[in-house]
């Protein structure tokens, strides 16, 4: 098991190796590369939320000079199949496959229904406006509780709801429901002294990257092709890409640019399929990027929900039952994350009486996909403003009501299993005692709390380390950096083999130049990955430790690896001078040739990060508008590797919770179509909309990784929703069960307490 | 023939399209791939470059300012400098700023980074001495990078970069002043091909349009472009010619007769903050202007085009509305009247301007006591956003009783308003309590708000209550308050 210990490289903040690209314009991203010959694609988007293609007719848009392809959905050799995709966001192949490109339905506006290739993206444009497409407009339904309605409009005719006994017979758009039970929730309900229940509401929300989706794709004549692309996961990519056109996966070849951004929303494929396919029409390498509108209208948002939570507390802070019901916007196509909503909402406590039902519900919206913590925050801002409000009505401190039924090590964890090591109740601790905390709230303001949960995930990653000639190294991996996972996987590097964070430089390889890797998602990367580069290192180590011994003439067990040197183990007899990498690398072509590591792993243990944050705001009461005045987020790490840039994610999470809190949402008029689709008018937060956030970062080390990484990435959006809403409900007296907390609905829940 | 310069290089155009942008332009033909694109449209700033224009007609060189190349057509930078981050510094030779961003850790996923790099600049380019570049605050750092949209650090980073390379610029400031004056191997105007024009003169330009076969000239007039752009970039129109305005001496100029302030129609919002900061100080319009947009947006947008776009949102009308004024206006055959502001405005977006008439010029009364205006925008974000609705109010007393009053909204109807009942009421009266109440009261009744994504029409009216009471009972106390949705604007 790791212990605390003092590290020489983990740890410390030294600067990124992509950091002078990035400053100078360098990094290449997604819609950068420009290759010889080049077209530029687009894509065609339904004007109707719900409708029936008819028929799609491209003849017009190819006669266009300039124009040199054109494809609509039957254009697509493969896909529709029936098998699960798997990874972050749940779903079939079928399903991906439409909503690359509709088939003979749309089922959200602005779903891909055709693309050209044409010389210039103007004369794409144009082009677009050729195509004929003749549809028969159908009912919307856009509300969870309309769509469940018997008498709702159908998204999947096919559509039977799964997980409820007995099968129901009739079709809905409940795709599936999830339920997680414990105990006796009515008994615990009677044990408490106190009931409450409340309905909660949070909005659609887009992760809001700031680089659209962008790739550049090209076919050659042999049937083997190259694509460019902004991905969290290239090999998934390759093989969701390789399926769709019924392609040989040998034969592609995708290369992960830089990416601007992803938080869960670029897992999916949407443009690659495409502009491959164009590129295979036209012979050209094809550039395909989004608009901002398109990347609102068509790319994943997460889940809007409508639920209800029921607590039930004694006295002395003891949740006796807590019961959640939520129902998930799935968008057009099934797949909202009502799993992990449902695993994660109780995480943090331990509860004798639970149960959780989390609904999958089509309606006419873009499908969602990931988003930091997919269901994470929905749920648990239920029950984190619940449980505030009950804190409230005993009079406890909400640090001591969440200590009295904090989980902790050997706490059986809602989903299952028994919790490992974990930092809850350090995380409590932490905030009880952290300076902003013990200050007075500010004249005026209130005070917000609440936790954060996230399971973290492991899965399959591989990498290689090769020592060039000077001792020099190269680790090679397969997980796009997102946040400054290159520079992690460098100092776990020096670590390990004990040579200088300077001398260490970590890439992202292709498809074809190293193995295979899930996606950057699930806060995995700097666990998973980080642990095959630890692993890589250590075959290294061992390779060295057997060279050594055969140029010393002793056993391989008689060297030791000591700080970056080979040395013989005490008391062995050898008049030598210890080797360092440098040396073995020099040497390397007398000891066996070139030293090079390599390791692939499906990591286990990956441990579960808690959080906790506070904020006080002010609220003023004529315009409704929130202003954040401090905001202090604290979060077990396991072990830091790289401080700065686990409070970049710390930071930038907050900021996006913050956002989704109180301003970020998405609005569809009757129709379905998005009212607000820029960023004018769907707002994430500029810098004076937010104080500095501060970080306190915890450190319980997860025994399961060599140097104690947790997962770090997706908790810290988590708690900001309850924490904000639990700020203003003190600072105002009024209780907002939904969100946004924007300043029209602010001004109309005080107007409504003050005629009430 | 080279036409502007791109970082310190004279670049040959070729041939271009009065609708091509500046973005694509830098990134499709010049393959300078660090300028990005994160929406087109004027709200991310991660296309922000830096553009030295030339030196204007009487041989001054403007100040180099930071601008949404996206937004931007090409043809606006003829004849510039433009530096883009590729220009800024490379690899061994890095600004401080880039320096700054990278060890204080301010670049995550790095799309937003060339834009942030780019106003950072900027703003240190505009600070007037090194001292006061030492002495900036984070509040400072924030105005300058109001514009420019992070979505992975939460900012504190980048504000640190901002405020750490303050410091190195300012101790060395000869070696980071970047752009240049473009120079001077610029060929005449009338000789190319092209279909952007430059007029230099108010005959040049009705004569420009005169010749121009369009019905309206609000559809080939282009100032700052930050409205008219959108029409290109979001709805991806074609513009077969353009007149760019900018460069016509008679619409830059701000000049003060014993009987009026005349505003230049293509005077743009910094200039305007700026004048009314230092040579005009007036409270009410700095602080509005300082929340108009982005720096990026104020440094192109002009007070003509946001009255001529016929916004009912926009944020000078009220203001002007309050301030009666006049506006000039010229047609292509050089002949010119007056209207009153208050008379402008016809309908959504319809004003009497004629199809081939221009805004030359806005006149503000000489005698106006720029201290008795008063006025609150109410935004969901305190920056980088438009105004859900705003009120202007210009209100005198003597002897406790008040002697002129003008209450002017946005956002709350058709096209901005003056509120003459509510006026009514206040006139000749003394503010108290109960008069306040009443042309709050009034207020509420009269407005018939819109409601949109921004707001809804209950809200719009509920806070423009709140601005008109507030603002009275400032003038009430003699104590100045803010409201803005943000407390300090
Ligand atoms: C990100 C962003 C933020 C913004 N924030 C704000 C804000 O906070 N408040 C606000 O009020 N506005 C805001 N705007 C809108 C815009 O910036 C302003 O309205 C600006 O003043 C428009 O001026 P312009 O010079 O850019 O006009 P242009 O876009 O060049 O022109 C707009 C229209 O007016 C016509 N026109 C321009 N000048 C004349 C003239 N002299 N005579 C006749 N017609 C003319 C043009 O033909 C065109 O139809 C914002 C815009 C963006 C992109
Ligand atoms: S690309 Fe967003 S402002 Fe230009
Ligand atoms: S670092 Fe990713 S958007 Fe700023």
């Amino acid at each position: 098991m790791a212990e605390a210990v003092d590290y020489k490289y983990i740890g410390t903040r030294p600067v990124r190796p992509d950091g002078v690209d990035k400053v100078t314009g360098r990094a290449q991203y997604g819609a950068d590369p420009i290759l010889p010959g080049m077209i530029h694609g687009r894509i065609l988007r339904s004007p109707h939320a719900h409708a029936m293609i008819k028929s799609v007719n491209l003849s017009r848009a190819l006669e266009l000079p300039g124009v040199h392809a054109a494809l609509s959905g039957a254009d697509f050799p493969g896909g529709i199949g029936d098998e699960a995709i798997g990874g972050e966001s749940g779903g079939t192949m079928s399903d991906l496959a439409k909503n690359v490109m509709a088939r003979d339905k749309v089922v959200y506006h602005g779903q891909a229904v055709a693309a050209v290739a044409a010389q210039t993206p103007q004369l794409a444009l144009q082009a677009l406006k050729l195509i004929e497409v003749e549809y028969e407009v159908l009912p919307v339904v856009l509300d969870v509780r309309a769509a469940m309605q018997e008498s709702a409009p159908l998204l999947d005719p096919t559509c039977i709801t799964k997980g409820v006994k007995p099968e129901p017979e009739k079709p809905s758009n409940v795709v599936s429901v999830t339920t997680f039970n414990r105990g006796d929730v009515d008994e615990g309900f009677e044990q408490a002294d106190l009931v409450l229940e409340r309905e909660y509401i949070v909005p659609m929300a887009h992760q809001g990257y700031i680089e659209p989706h962008g790739c550049v794709a090209q076919a050659n004549e042999g049937g083997a092709a190259t694509v460019w692309c902004s991905t969290q996961g290239h090999f998934e990519f390759r093989a969701a890409t390789s399926k769709l056109l019924g392609m040989n996966m040998a034969d592609l070849k995708f290369i992960a640019t830089e990416i601007g951004g992803g938080f869960g929303g670029k897992t999916v494929v949407y443009l690659e399929p495409v502009a491959l396919l164009l590129s295979q029409k036209s012979g050209k390498p094809v550039k395909m990027q989004m608009s901002r509108e398109e990347v609102f209208r068509a790319t994943g948002p997460t889940s809007g929900t409508y639920g209800t939570a029921k607590i039930g507390v004694k006295k002395d802070g003891t949740i006796t039952a807590a019961k959640i019901w939520m129902a998930f916007e799935a968008g057009g196509f099934a797949g909202a994350p009502t799993g992990p909503a449902a695993m994660a909402v109780f995480s943090p406590y331990t509860i004798e009486n639970f149960k959780v039902e989390t609904l999958d519900v089509l309606v006419n919206k873009p499908k969602v996909a990931a988003y930091r913590a997919p269901g994470a925050p929905q749920s648990m801002h239920a029950f984190e403003s619940i449980l505030d409000e009950a804190a409230d009505e005993l009079g406890i401190d909400p640090i001591d009501i969440r200590l009295t039924n904090a989980a902790s090590e050997g706490t059986t964890a809602p989903y299952g299993p028994k919790f490992p090591t974990i930092g809850f109740v350090e995380c409590l601790e932490a905030a009880k005692n952290h300076p902003s905390y013990k200050a007075p709230v500010p004249e005026g303001a209130g005070r917000g709390l609440a936790a954060g949960f996230w399971f973290n995930v492991g899965m399959q990653s591989s990498a290689e380390v090769h020592v060039a000639e000077n001792g020099t190294v190269t680790v090679v991996e397969g997980s796009p950096d997102i946040g400054g996972s290159r520079a992690s996987m460098c100092l776990m590097a020096a670590e390990t083999l004990g040579v200088e964070y300077e001398s260490i430089r970590a890439v992202v390889g292709d498809t074809q130049s190293t193995g295979f890797s899930n996606v950057t998602g699930g806060s995995r990367t700097t666990f998973a990955t980080g642990m095959a580069v630890v692993q890589a290192c250590e075959d290294i180590i061992t390779q060295c430790k057997s060279r050594a011994a055969a140029t010393w003439g002793v056993d391989d067990d008689q060297v030791e690896w000591e700080d970056g040197h080979c040395v013989p183990k005490p008391g062995v007899n050898a008049e030598v001078k210890p080797l360092s990498l440098a040396d073995m690398a020099a040497a390397a072509a007398k000891t066996g040739g070139p030293i090079s590591g390599r390791a692939s792993l499906n990591a286990q243990g990956a441990g579960a990060s808690f959080s906790v944050n506070f904020t006080d705001v002010a609220v003023d009461p004529d315009t409704g508008h929130v202003e954040v005045l401090n905001f202090t987020a604290i979060q077990d790490a396991g072990k830091a590797i790289h401080p700065a840039y686990v409070e970049g994610q710390m930071q930038g999470g907050a900021a996006q919770g913050i956002g989704w809190a109180l301003n970020e949402e998405y609005i569809f008029n009757d129709d379905g179509v998005m009212q607000n689709a820029g960023f004018l008018d769907y707002r994430i937060p500029v810098a004076s909309d937010l104080p500095m956030i501060d970080c306190e970062i915890v450190e319980v080390p997860n025994p399961s990784h060599p140097y104690g990484v947790r997962g770090v990435g997706e908790t810290p959006i988590i708690a900001p929703l309850a924490a904000i809403g639990n700020a203003v409900a003190h600072a105002t007296g009024v209780r907002i069960n939904e969100l946004p907390l924007s300043p029209p609905r602010i001004v109309a829940a005080l107007d409504a307490a003050h005629k009430a | 023939m080279a036409r502007l310069q791109i970082n310190r290089q004279p670049v040959d155009i070729g041939n271009f399209a009065p609708h091509d942008s500046l973005l694509n332009f830098l990134r499709d033909t010049q393959g300078l791939t660090g300028t990005k694109e994160g929406c087109g449209s004027g709200d991310c700033g991660a296309c922000t470059v830096i553009v030295q224009p030339p030196a204007d007609a009487k041989g001054q060189l403007p100040a180099p300012i930071n601008l949404n190349s996206c937004i931007t057509p090409l043809g606006a930078v003829l004849d510039c400098h433009v530096l883009t981050i590729e220009g800024v510094g490379q690899p061994g030779n890095l600004h401080p700023v880039q320096d700054a961003m990278i060890t204080e850790h301010a670049s995550q996923c790095g799309f937003c980074t060339p834009g942030f790099v780019m106003s950072l600049v900027a703003n240190q380019l505009r600070v007037e001495s090194p001292a006061a570049l030492k002495a900036q605050t984070r509040g400072n750092a924030i105005e300058a990078i109001s514009g420019n949209l992070c979505r992975c650090t939460g900012y504190r980073p980048i504000l640190a970069a901002a405020l750490a390379s303050n410091q190195t610029v300012a101790a060395n400031p000869v070696a980071f002043f970047i752009p240049e004056a473009p120079q001077n191997t610029v060929a005449p105007i009338t000789s190319t091909p092209h279909q952007y024009h430059h007029p230099t003169s108010l005959p040049a330009l009705a004569q420009r349009l005169k010749e121009q076969p369009t019905t309206a000239a609000t559809d080939i007039l282009l100032a700052g472009t930050t409205d008219a752009w959108l029409n290109v970039t979001q709805r991806y129109t074609a513009l077969p010619s353009a007149i760019d305005i900018t460069r016509v001496p008679e619409l830059r100029s701000i000049d003060a007769t014993d009987k009026t302030l005349t505003i230049g129609a293509a005077v743009t919002h910094t200039e305007l903050l700026q004048f009314f900061d230092t040579t005009t100080p007036c409270p009410a319009i700095v602080a509005i202007l300082r929340r108009f947009g982005s720096p990026q947006v104020r440094n192109r947008g002009t007070i003509g085009g946001n009255i001529a776009n016929a916004s009912p949102i926009a944020d000078w009308p009220p203001l002007l509305l309050a301030l009666n004024a006049t506006l000039n206006l010229m047609n292509a055959e050089g002949v010119t009247r007056r209207v009153e502001l208050s008379d402008y405005y016809l309908g959504y977006r319809q004003t009497v301007l004629g199809a081939d008439e221009f805004l030359v010029s806005v006149d503000v009364p000489a005698d106006t006591n720029w201290q008795a205006l008063i006025a609150h925008k109410i935004s969901k974000r305190i920056e980088d956003d438009i105004s859900s609705t705003m009120g202007a109010i210009y209100l005198q007393q003597d002897k406790q009783l008040v002697t002129t009053c003008r209450i002017a909204f946005g956002g709350v109807a058709a096209t901005p308003i003056r509120l003459t009942d509510v006026e009514a009421l206040l006139l000749g009266q003394p503010l108290v309590a109960a008069n306040i109440d009443r042309a709050c009261d009034a207020l509420g009744q009269t407005l018939q708000p819109i409601s949109d994504v921004r707001a809804s029409a209950n809200y719009r009216r509920s806070a423009s209550i709140a601005v008109l009471r507030k603002a009275l009972e400032e003038l009430a106390s003699g104590d100045r308050q803010t409201l803005t949705a943000g407390a300090h604007a």
